[in-house]
């Protein structure tokens, strides 16, 4: 074990301080910190560069690293390529299908009027011509009643039903 | 191959959920009164307002400028459908009001009256700005109606039968 006066390390540890210590001053401070006779003024120093030792001495267990080195019969970095690929794939399908979700109101409106796919309306159409014929006449002339009384009472809201009518 | 059958799923499942949203929003609200003892549903198919044209004014029961404004909004309908009841009138048209989903459809305009009816008249237009869908939901003390026209609606046209029907009312 190196023994160092506390002037000198004193220095080392401003320079560290600073940024500006070598390559070789911090693996001297990491020994001196390590090793038993620490000057009692420094020894507050002692668990930050005792964690930093750890720190480089540190290295993946010998499982781990196996795992993470290609071999022929493990492919470890070709699995990686292929695991984005599948997530571009799972975006890309997600932004098609919001891209067709999007498109598809605006594409087929006119086929959206005719569309009846909820309720089977034939069981309760009415087959009798003539009885179609009352049922619409009673049921556009309710519409026009309303239509006036809404118009009697307010002359305002007419102007505005003629207005929405205008750009047609 | 299985993220192509998983994007067609996908694709699919969109379309289905657009297919089942903006025009049949009303659809999934009639479907819940259709087998309800307690409503009347009639639908009148477009074959009606295909021969539309060929009906006279003295079959109609109306004179014949009032026949031809007639004919000039039937002509262009596409599908009525009626829901009635006079069960708790007051309730199922507050209700159908807020059922409606107001994102599609527009309120063109509302008739209130003290002791009357309840009026709210309300359109859906496509993506060109044609009216698609007139739709009237009534509701007062006796009964609550809501009617669906279906079709391309012309508020002038409309305006013009309602006018017409209006001279009645007055006898001159």
């Amino acid at each position: 074990m190196m023994h160092m006066d506390y002037k000198l390390i004193k220095a080392m540890l401003d320079r560290y301080f600073e940024g500006e210590s070598s390559l070789e001053e911090e693996a001297h401070l990491r020994t001196y910190f390590g090793g038993e006779e620490v000057d009692s003024r420094l020894l507050a120093y002692k668990p930050l560069f005792v964690v930093l030792q750890a720190e480089a001495q540190a290295s993946l267990p010998e499982a781990q690293w196996d795992r993470w080195q290609p071999s022929p019969d493990k492919p470890a970095a070709r699995l990686r390529v292929q695991t984005y690929h599948k997530w571009i794939a799972v975006a890309a399908s997600v932004a098609l299908a919001l891209a067709v979700w999007r498109w598809y109101p605006q594409a087929a409106p006119a086929s959206q009027a005719q569309a009846v796919a909820v309720v089977d309306w034939s069981k309760y159409e009415v087959t009798d011509p003539e009885e179609a014929l009352r049922i619409t006449k009673k049921a556009l002339g309710r519409t026009s009643r309303e239509l006036n009384r809404g118009a009697k009472k307010a002359a305002s809201e007419i102007s505005r039903v003629k207005k929405m009518a205008k750009p047609l | 191959m299985k993220y192509l059958l998983s994007f067609a799923l996908l694709c699919t499942l969109a379309t289905a959920a657009q297919a089942q949203d903006s025009p049949n929003a009303l659809e999934r609200y009639f479907s819940q009164y259709l087998d309800d003892e307690r409503f009347s549903v009639v639908y009148i198919s477009p074959k009606l307002f295909q021969m539309v044209d060929r009906i006279g004014a003295e079959q109609l029961d109306l004179n014949e400028t009032e026949a031809q404004a007639f004919r000039e909004v039937a002509r262009d309908l596409r599908g009525l459908r009626i829901l009635s009841t006079d069960v708790n009138p007051r309730e199922f048209y507050r209700e159908a009001k807020q059922r409606i989903n107001t994102k599609d459809y527009e309120l063109l305009m509302t008739v209130r009256d003290h002791g009357n009816d309840n009026v709210e008249f309300m359109v859906r237009e496509n993506a060109q700005g044609i009216i698609e869908e007139l739709l009237l939901i009534a509701g007062g003390a006796d009964e609550f109606t809501l009617l669906s026209f279906v079709g391309r609606i012309d508020l002038d046209k409309v305006a013009r039968l309602a006018r017409e029907m209006d001279d009645d009312n007055k006898e001159e």
